[in-house]
């Protein structure tokens, strides 16, 4: 269970952590920037060092490959993405490096450390802006060798704003809490980009051409999501696993895919199929236990769209 | 080899002529990105290098980096016209997939 003070932080003040699961590729070269526009997502138009924006990179046929933060700086462009997506990302993205002047590379001795909260500014200016859960957020990549005295320092600074450390527990029991799916737990390469509910963050919808777009623009012009994330508050003791049935009235209408116990109740997130989105709330059932629907995440704070 | 039909071939005169471009040659490019994963790239160039391959198709010279050149070998470029609009229509025999507007691929 996250215990109570972290979440606290990462609602009111700041709390600070490394995030050992994501790691940087570099991005560099004369095209680098009008290159990379038509890999991702998001429009990168206009960025500039200390700038950043949050996107996906899509397969070919439009589903979530990884999603990356976007660091723009001085002389290369730096991707924060999933450490274990970092090979398939290097082969995806080479492909289609033809005659551009790019050049692409894992820089595998840099590390990343965020803080997250309404104070992650104080904590730091240096940095790139980069809120995770929808209440304010900042990041700093650093060689390896600075990690530990700088996630020191961090934490220090962190604390005398009434914050503190985030460990790896609170860190996933937030994303539940604060309803922000988390790549590779909530969504990956078998869902869709407005599926994840982080089309407001994660798209641009004018930017133009990129690779896997079709897809998106089909399903956001043509119709609806085969299946969207909710937030859910379960009625039971301990937490589901992932891909326990979301049921209604006998009906499975779709699956959790993380689960937290918090200190006032059971939370998760979890698909609905579509056509399952509307009714009273009421007759949903989640591993045995009565639960209800609290709204799309696309609705929800972990994007700031309401308080948690 | 890459090819223009002959209805092309007038657009793209008429083009570079209104735009005092006369001599110039058609540099066709891939690059990457576009909604299927590859886009064309249309311009007029008057320069080559050793990396080029040049064809000429009804008058028209055609210029093709290396690397772009396997993307689209045997292509032919045609020009149309329709209510929805007007452009140059790549016919790609190695694209496997295309994207709605035509102007990207995958292969």
């Amino acid at each position: 269970m996250a215990r109570a003070p972290e979440l606290d932080w990462l609602r009111h003040t700041a709390g600070v952590l490394a995030l050992r699961d994501r790691a940087v590729i570099a991005v560099r070269g004369d095209d680098a920037l009008e290159w990379l526009q038509g890999q991702m997502t998001n429009d990168l138009k206009g960025i500039a060092p200390g700038n950043s924006v949050y996107g996906f990179v899509l397969t070919l046929k439009g589903r979530v490959m990884a999603d990356a933060w976007v660091l723009g700086g001085a002389d290369e462009i730096w991707l924060d993405v999933p450490s274990t997506e970092v090979d398939r990302l290097l082969e995806r993205l080479d492909r289609y490096v033809i005659m551009e002047d790019v050049d692409l590379a894992h820089r595998p001795e840099l590390r990343l450390l965020t803080a997250q909260g309404p104070k992650a500014d104080e904590v730091s200016p240096e940095g790139w802006p980069s809120d995770r859960l929808g209440s304010g957020g900042r990041l700093w990549v650093v060689d390896e060798a600075q990690l530990e005295p700088e996630l020191h320092r961090l934490t220090e600074r962190c604390r005398s704003l009434g914050g503190g450390p985030i460990d790896e527990q609170a860190w996933a029991d937030a994303h539940v809490a604060f309803g922000r799916p988390r790549f590779g737990v909530d969504f990956g390469d078998w869902t869709y980009p407005q599926e994840t509910g982080l089309a407001p963050v994660a798209i641009s919808f004018t930017k133009g051409c990129y690779v896997g777009q079709e897809t998106v623009v089909m399903l956001q012009s043509r119709g609806k999501a085969p299946k969207v994330l909710w937030r859910w508050a379960i009625d039971g003791i301990e937490p589901p696993e992932g891909k326990t049935p979301i049921e209604r009235d006998g009906t499975v209408i779709g699956e959790i895919t993380s689960a937290a116990r918090l200190e006032d109740g059971i939370a998760a997130l979890g698909f609905v199929r579509r056509g399952h989105e509307s009714g009273s709330g009421a007759g949903f059932v989640i591993g045995g236990a009565p639960a209800r629907p609290l709204g799309p995440v696309e609705e929800g704070p972990g994007i700031g769209r309401s308080s948690t | 080899m890459l090819n223009l039909t002959p209805r092309a071939a007038d657009k793209v005169k008429e083009i570079r002529d209104a735009e005092g471009l006369a001599g110039q040659g058609l540099r066709v490019r891939v690059i990457g990105g576009g909604c299927a994963g590859f886009s064309y790239d249309l311009f007029f160039e008057d320069e080559t290098s050793e990396l080029d391959q040049t064809f000429v198709s009804h008058g028209i010279p055609i210029y093709v980096d290396m690397m772009s050149a396997q993307y689209v070998e045997g292509t032919e470029i045609d020009y149309v016209e329709g209510l929805q609009g007007a452009g140059f229509k790549f016919v790609n025999p190695q694209a496997k997939q295309t994207c709605g507007c035509g102007s990207s691929f995958a292969t």
